[in-house]
């Protein structure tokens, strides 16, 4: 049973403000934040581990900022979870599979220098489904997370573990990596809002790679004002990443509550009559409350987007089965030995990759080999063009649109894990925005009739985050306040 | 004249797919136990058929008359009229329905799959039998039953209140004849257990686990009793089942059907250096079969005039400045590797023998 309005940690922005004019302190926060960790994670398993001691240190350092009149930044003393494919200097990152196990990066990830810089203070590693494949989190080699709505279902993933934290008030802000759906899926299961921004947008250096050319980090938080800080904060350009775009960060919170008069908000059809009801009612309700505040709403059918979840399931692990390569059992991880190299890096990843990895490699090493190439990832190259010309032709007529998040409301363990293509179909509403590069958010905005919360999409073109987190604010204001975390299981 | 049928006992039909599915309820029960479960298979898109069984849904009295052969060669005959119509075929039941289902197992090779939930399984001891045929010799005609054994409360189970001797005493018969031929049992089995059953002791469940060549997977359910299709964890067992079905049907259909054989799979194994054991061969050949029809969709576009993405922007080769920084420290880095030597990553040899 799900105890509803439960305390939770407070919000983004409300604690960093406090914390900025010494109101109160980083570590009081840090100590909430570590209770309540206390408290649930043996029900939930977000955590992969947590850093309470580096954690104390760091929200003291931020104390003696403010003590000494300086400023730590926009997220002073504000706790953050971390994804475990995000490398941490210092400690394990495992991408939640064994032949991760026990690695100790050698640097941090810039969005984690970032965040630290911005005074932050990191409390942990997430779980994850392993290498970020798979849309429940039962595929982490560490056993589930749970879903604080309900723990006999999934909190969604691959992100599970940062969506869960969130969603159950253990941190404000948490951060997470979305491929085809890792962040956006998770937080709309979670009732909570997550942000895939546009492809270049965060640098991808120190996330470890999954599918490089669809691989983007993003924030979750309890609210759109939070969501859009976090992802101020580690947007901008990175040396370190080529992909990385050489445009500032942008500037989200400014223009957040300015409304939606005179937006054009596209509802897309082509997704209402392939989810659960409730997923395609909270996408109609959304469209009226965003016309009754003023936004020019209409229908508009892209078919071509139908197109993305087999082209992805081309794509994604085409580029998987390269960037899996490195795990070789040589430079880092597990090794088993063998006689020779060969068997050796065979027994390895035969051994340290669990049944879902083992699947993407082969769908990719397959379709990327003699005789397949140009029949599988020529042809799913051409329909993801085919996607993003559909995308552009749209978005001449529209500011952004509005799809469901998921097909359905959180799931039962075990409900689908046997069935790849049934996981698969978890990601068909937020694929195509991945593949275009383009930015999305899941909003929480209804609760379905099982009393779980039902996330609504907004989509935008390159680089329209500003109107895309506008258009989220304003779907926030409308929606029903029970509708999002945090909870208590 | 034949006593009318109870309110939600009617029999159950959903014409669907190629995949079809026998639902057969237990002993003085009827197809409202398994209505929700039969629903759930049909909204998947299977063939469902769930039958009344003979003597059952109307009135005790109509049942004395009936025995295991009136029950079994029913379920025989459903079927036989779904193997008819679609490809594969799997049989699932409660309580004595899943001892039926058991029992097409062992005469039909070719199914696909059970889905056996509290079945009866274990014969009861022969002392039971006695004192049942005891009470029969002084004139009983039937015994007080455990109906509606559901932990969730106001959900009543429509089953008879009694249980007619002489039909029990041949379902036990039943029993005696299924429980010696489990060794027949080869196609995977999924077998739902309620912790607290007040009616089939989980020694039933254990027998069948034990005894049935095929893979058997047990999921226990921890809130529900005997009656666990109307009870707390019926989500569950209908998630569970349609996804069984799924997966025994796509298993089934592949032998024939297989885009991907194991020897392609073992060549791709060995592209991308994944050891993998035969039974993760067999698996991978049906599911990349399932994923490669799934996306045929792409394989088949006309695509003529239509330039490939490999990015979502164009990305160039990024130059800095060649200023010197510094790299990685050695010792961290050869401290996380698996055997490191003469600060040197250590491997076994890469060439093979010289001739």
């Amino acid at each position: 049973m799900t105890a509803r309005q439960a305390p939770g940690i407070g919000t983004v922005t409300g604690i960093a403000a406090a914390v900025r004019s010494g109101e109160i302190s980083a570590r009081s926060v840090l100590q909430r934040s570590l209770e309540r960790v206390a408290d649930l994670e043996a029900d939930l398993h977000c955590f992969n581990v947590t850093t309470a001691e580096k954690a104390m240190a760091d929200a003291d350092a931020v104390d003696r900022l403010v003590g000494s009149g300086l400023d730590p930044g926009p997220l002073a003393g504000v706790p953050v979870a971390l994804k475990d494919n995000l490398c941490t200097e210092g400690i394990p990152t495992t991408c939640s599979s064994r032949i991760l196990a026990g690695w100790i990066p050698p640097y941090d990830a810039t969005v984690v220098s970032r965040l630290r810089s911005a005074g932050a203070v990191p409390v942990g590693k997430t779980n994850l489904d392993e290498f970020a494949m798979g849309s429940s989190t039962e595929n982490s080699a560490f056993g589930p997370t749970r879903n604080p709505w309900d723990t006999t279902r999934v909190p969604g993933g691959s992100s599970g573990g940062s969506a869960a934290a969130v969603a159950s008030g253990m941190v404000p802000l948490a951060f997470g990596s979305d491929t085809g759906g890792s962040i956006r899926q998770p937080a709309s299961l979670c009732g909570i809002v997550g942000v895939k921004p546009t492809y270049g947008v965060v640098s991808r250096y120190g996330l470890i790679a999954f599918a490089s050319s669809l691989d983007q980090i993003g924030p979750f938080a309890a609210t759109v004002a939070d969501a859009a800080l976090g992802l101020e904060v580690v947007a901008g350009h990175d040396p370190m990443d080529s992909t990385s775009l050489d445009l500032p960060a942008p500037q989200l919170l400014a223009s957040l509550s300015d409304g939606v008069s005179g937006t054009r908000i596209g509802i897309v059809e082509d997704f209402l009559s392939d989810v659960s009801p409730e997923c395609g009612e909270a996408v109609v309700a959304a469209g009226e409350a965003l016309a009754a505040a003023g936004a020019k709403v209409d229908r508009v059918t892209i078919p071509e987007l139908l197109l993305g979840l087999p082209a992805y399931y081309i794509i994604a692990p085409a580029e998987a089965s390269s960037n899996l390569s490195r795990y070789d059992g040589v430079r880092y991880g597990l090794r088993v030995d063998g006689p020779d190299a060969e068997t050796m890096n065979a027994r390895t990843r035969g051994e340290g990759f669990g049944p879902e990895v083992k699947r993407r490699i082969m769908i990719g090493t397959y379709a990327l080999s003699a005789g397949y190439y140009d029949a599988y990832y020529g042809q799913a190259q051409k329909a993801r063009t085919l996607v993003i010309r559909a995308f552009e032709a749209a978005y001449r007529n529209f500011d952004v649109l509005l799809t469901p998040t998921t097909p359905s409301v959180a799931f039962p363990f075990g409900s689908k894990v046997d069935d790849p293509i049934q996981m698969y179909m978890c990601d068909v509403c937020s694929i195509p925005s991945s593949l275009a590069g383009h930015p999305a958010v899941s909003v929480p905005f209804a609760l379905s009739p099982e009393g779980l919360p039902v996330g609504v999409q907004v989509l935008a073109p390159a680089l329209g985050e500003t109107v895309m987190m506008r258009v989220a604010a304003s779907l926030e204001a409308a929606a029903p306040g029970q509708a999002r975390g945090p909870v208590t299981p | 004249m034949a006593t009318p049928i109870l309110v939600g006992a009617e029999p159950f039909s959903a014409a669907g797919g190629p995949i079809g599915v026998v639902v057969l309820h237990g002993f003085t029960g009827n197809p409202q136990s398994m209505r929700p479960l039969a629903t759930a298979l049909a909204a998947a898109g299977f063939s469902v058929e769930l039958p009344l069984l003979p003597g059952h849904g109307t009135s005790v009295e109509d049942m004395v008359p009936t025995r295991w052969s009136d029950w079994s060669s029913v379920a025989e005959a459903t079927y036989g009229e779904l193997a008819g119509r679609c490809d594969r075929v799997i049989a699932a039941g409660l309580s004595m329905g899943g001892t039926l289902a058991i029992w097409l197992a062992e005469r039909h090779p070719d199914i696909a799959g059970i889905i056996v939930v509290n079945p009866l399984v274990d014969p009861p001891a022969s002392s039971f039998r006695d004192m049942l045929s005891g009470m029969l010799e002084e004139g009983a005609v039937s015994v007080p039953a455990i109906g509606s054994d559901i932990a969730m409360e106001g959900v009543p189970e429509s089953a008879y209140h009694a249980s007619p001797i002489e039909p029990m005493l041949s379902m036990f018969d039943g029993v005696d004849e299924t429980a010696a031929q489990l060794g027949e049992v080869r196609c995977p089995v999924l077998l739902l257990s309620s912790r607290t059953d007040h009616v089939v002791p989980s020694e039933s469940g254990d027998l069948l686990a034990a005894r049935a060549p095929g893979p058997v997977e047990r999921v226990w359910l921890e809130r529900s009793f005997h009656v666990a299709t109307l009870d707390h964890d019926a989500p569950e067992i209908e998630a569970r089942a349609v996804a069984f079905v799924n997966r025994v049907a796509a298993q089934a259909m592949s032998e024939t059907e297989r885009l991907i054989s194991p020897e392609e799979v073992r060549h791709v194994a060995r592209l991308a250096r994944l050891a993998l054991d035969d039974d993760e061969v067999g698996r991978y050949a049906v599911q990349l079969s399932a994923i490669l029809e799934h996306v045929d969709a792409v394989r088949r576009l006309d695509t003529a005039d239509v330039p490939p993405t490999a990015h979502p922007f164009p990305v160039e080769n990024v130059l800095r400045p060649d200023t010197e920084t510094l790299s990685l420290d050695r010792e961290t880095v050869l401290a996380q590797a698996p055997v490191a030597e003469d600060d040197r990553f250590r491997v076994p040899r890469i060439m093979g023998e010289a001739p």
